[in-house]
């Protein structure tokens, strides 16, 4: 059933029926749920004809770790399972953000580890960890666009589930991103009218993700740990990339879910996502997205920002980063 | 460290701005503020008769303060009346009824008190004392909507104005993503609410934090009664709260965000919403042919505790004989509700 749930996405959605590309590139990061979508799809691509899932993948691996010698050992790994998943695969760190992208690594590199300092300079630049893990997250779907675009790929597939949408969702309105609920959680993502984020996972919970990984045999694609075994990384737990003593609206967004839902709500998360499908944003004019998040925004006539064509909750962002120079490099990656 | 704006002594850290400022700066800009939100949603006009829902609390005692002066200072040609409603729950609304009174006579303003027992002919110890401590907040909060209606609309306002808070707003919009309210969920951000053929209710506080509220009466000296309501801290909402609290702790930007979000979506075309009528028994507006105060009333009064707090069709309302419930049957109280036709 759980499988079904992903083929049901992708089915009912009509996704490759569109007489387009079958060209996909399939994110991977090295966590639970990346690596069950990686097993997904290579199931779905060994199935029976009638069946088959007929796309012509090509894997992007994302990691943000700053430790460099972690990184080099990361990547080991993860060539391991080239030979598992025979389709391209290309490796990047997410400071590649920072600089061009304008050809493909080979997969014995990782594009864009010489802009490790820069992105650590821009993330420590950043006043609260609210505001660092909510731009950690904006440069990571900006990098998927334009890796998409090199790549010339309309589709490209995202291993967020349940969990991670219904915690989108909450962190979304407390950013005062409520117009892009709906984008943000479907299955289909068409912020960027280039590129289409595809969601097959949406309805599939962290409980269903673990119990496959372990019985599918796919727990040995995990590189990064779960919450419930975190790395100790400078002497501070990291939950997935979230620093877990420092706190967070990420953080304490995700315990507040976690908490109505096995605390006699079960259906909290179900509805969150029910509610983010049915809004829309007010304003309908196509001409004002913003350059950063891709949303459709009112243009704020009576504000000051420091980029106009972007929205408020980003512009509400670049407040927060204190250094003058990391904030002119932010917004230069951003005009490109 | 010196005031932000005259360079005086600072006593008050503002939350909503995280200024800096001396009590009298404070209290200027806080008052300045509200008006600006006013001037900004055009919530008023002219002419108007507006009552101000009291209840001895910090909001309705800083919004009726607040709104007292500015209409002089800014002449906004309003007449103001107080109206607080008594839910009749010992040790808690008969305290703050008396900061009410203080209310009214420190402002000159004319009070006019309704009670649950006047209107529906149950107070909420009854009630609670026939239902428990489960689904409170709904009874009063259904039976609190509709008093302040009748009661604005008898005296002959226009508009009704409650003081609702930016942290108040923030956690409805949590409430009703939680619970899956999308109609609820598109309004409750609106500046002018409940147009549609039932009282506009207005919220000049929409933009003030919880704790400039709190400093303001403090430094102005008002009166009011601070405890919580005794049947609330087993509330759904009180999650929301404990969440928006940590919330603001972290990052106080959250507070006017949330509600930024709100008022930046609308709902797809396509998503079907109740259509608004009338209640066959009481003529209140309503999305169902029975009003949500009228079907908890007549649960109290047949012994069905579940009727109007789970989901049971109004196809269930039927007395022993088989046959709906009639327009002509009253729901117990000496009260309006037994004319069908709106009367207000």
């Amino acid at each position: 059933m759980i499988k079904h749930k992903f083929a049901y996405s992708l089915g009912t959605n009509r996704i490759y029926k569109d007489g387009k590309s079958k060209e996909t590139i399939v994110m991977y990061t090295g966590d639970a749920n990346s690596a069950l979508l990686l097993s997904l799809v290579k199931q779905g691509m060994d199935q029976d004809s009638h069946r088959r899932l007929q796309i012509v993948p090509m894997i992007v691996s994302i990691f943000d770790e700053l430790d460099e010698g972690k990184l080099h050992l990361l990547h080991q790994k993860a060539l391991n399972f080239t030979e598992i998943f025979p389709w391209p695969w290309h490796f990047f760190h997410v400071s590649a953000i920072l600089g061009p992208i304008s050809t493909l690594p080979e997969n014995s590199s990782i594009s864009g580890t010489e802009n490790i300092p820069l992105y650590k300079n821009l993330l420590a630049s950043v006043a609260s960890n609210s505001a660092r893990n909510e731009l950690k997250r904006l440069l990571f779907d900006l990098l998927l666009w334009r890796i998409a675009k090199l790549c010339q790929v309309d589709k490209v597939m995202v291993s967020e589930n349940v969990e991670s949408l219904s915690n989108i969702s909450f962190n979304a309105l407390c950013f005062g991103r409520g117009s892009s609920l709906s984008d943000l959680t479907s299955v289909i993502d068409k912020r960027e009218p280039e590129v289409a984020f595809i969601r097959p996972m949406r309805e599939i919970y962290d409980k269903e993700v673990h119990f496959l990984n372990e019985n599918e045999g796919s727990s040995q694609y995990i590189l990064k740990s779960t919450s419930q075994n975190p790395i100790i990384f400078d002497d501070k737990p990291v939950y997935n990339g979230i620093n877990h003593r420092a706190t967070g609206i990420q953080t304490l967004t995700s315990d507040f879910l976690s908490s109505l839902q096995t605390g006699g709500f079960p259906a909290t998360m179900t509805t969150i996502l029910s509610v983010s499908q049915k809004v829309v944003p007010l304003n309908k004019d196509q001409d004002h997205k913003c350059l950063f998040c891709r949303i459709r925004n009112s243009p704020e006539k009576e504000k000051i920002l420091a980029e106009p064509k972007c929205c408020l909750p980003c512009n509400n962002i670049f407040k927060e980063i204190k250094s003058d120079d990391d904030l002119a490099l932010l917004l230069k990656i951003i005009r490109n | 460290m010196k005031c932000q704006n005259c360079g005086s002594p600072p006593k008050i850290k503002c939350a909503k701005t995280s200024a800096i400022l001396c009590a009298k700066c404070f209290l200027d800009w806080f008052e300045e503020d509200v008006h600006n939100t006013i001037q900004k949603t055009l919530i008023f006009n002219k002419g108007e008769k507006i009552a101000i829902g009291v209840s001895g609390g910090k909001d309705s005692t800083v919004l009726a303060h607040i709104l007292y002066n500015l209409n002089k200072r800014h002449d906004y040609g309003l007449e103001l009346v107080l109206l607080c409603i008594d839910e009749g729950i010992k040790g808690y609304r008969d305290d703050s009824i008396r900061e009410v009174r203080k209310n009214e006579e420190d402002l000159g303003l004319p009070l006019t008190i309704l009670s649950y027992k006047d209107i529906y002919g149950w107070t909420m110890d009854e009630i609670v004392a026939k239902i428990g401590k489960k689904n409170n907040c709904t009874f009063c909060g259904v039976f609190r909507r509709q008093a302040l209606d009748r009661g604005a609309m008898k005296s002959g306002c226009v508009k009704l104005v409650t003081g609702h808070n930016a942290d108040d707003i923030a956690e409805t919009v949590l409430m009703n993503v939680l619970r899956g309210d999308i109609a609820r969920l598109q309004r409750c951000a609106n500046a002018i609410t409940g147009s549609e053929g039932s009282l506009p209710r207005v919220k000049p506080l929409k933009y003030s934090y919880e704790k400039d509220i709190v400093m303001y009466a403090h430094h102005k000296k008002l009166n009011y009664f601070c405890t919580e309501c005794i049947y609330a801290p087993n509330s759904y909402r009180s999650h929301a709260r404990t969440y928006i609290k940590d919330l603001e702790r972290e990052r106080p930007q959250c507070i006017l965000d949330l509600i930024y979000s709100a008022e930046s979506l609308s709902l797809k075309e396509d998503v079907s919403l109740p259509n608004l009528t009338y209640c066959e028994k009481c003529g209140y507006i309503s999305s169902q042919t029975m009003c949500k105060a009228c079907l908890l009333l007549y649960g109290l009064e047949n012994n069905d505790l579940t009727m109007g707090t789970t989901r049971k069709s109004l196809s269930i309302l039927k007395n022993a004989s088989g046959t709906k419930v009639s327009n002509d049957q009253k729901c117990g109280g000496d009260c309006s509700c037994e004319k069908a036709a709106v009367d207000f």
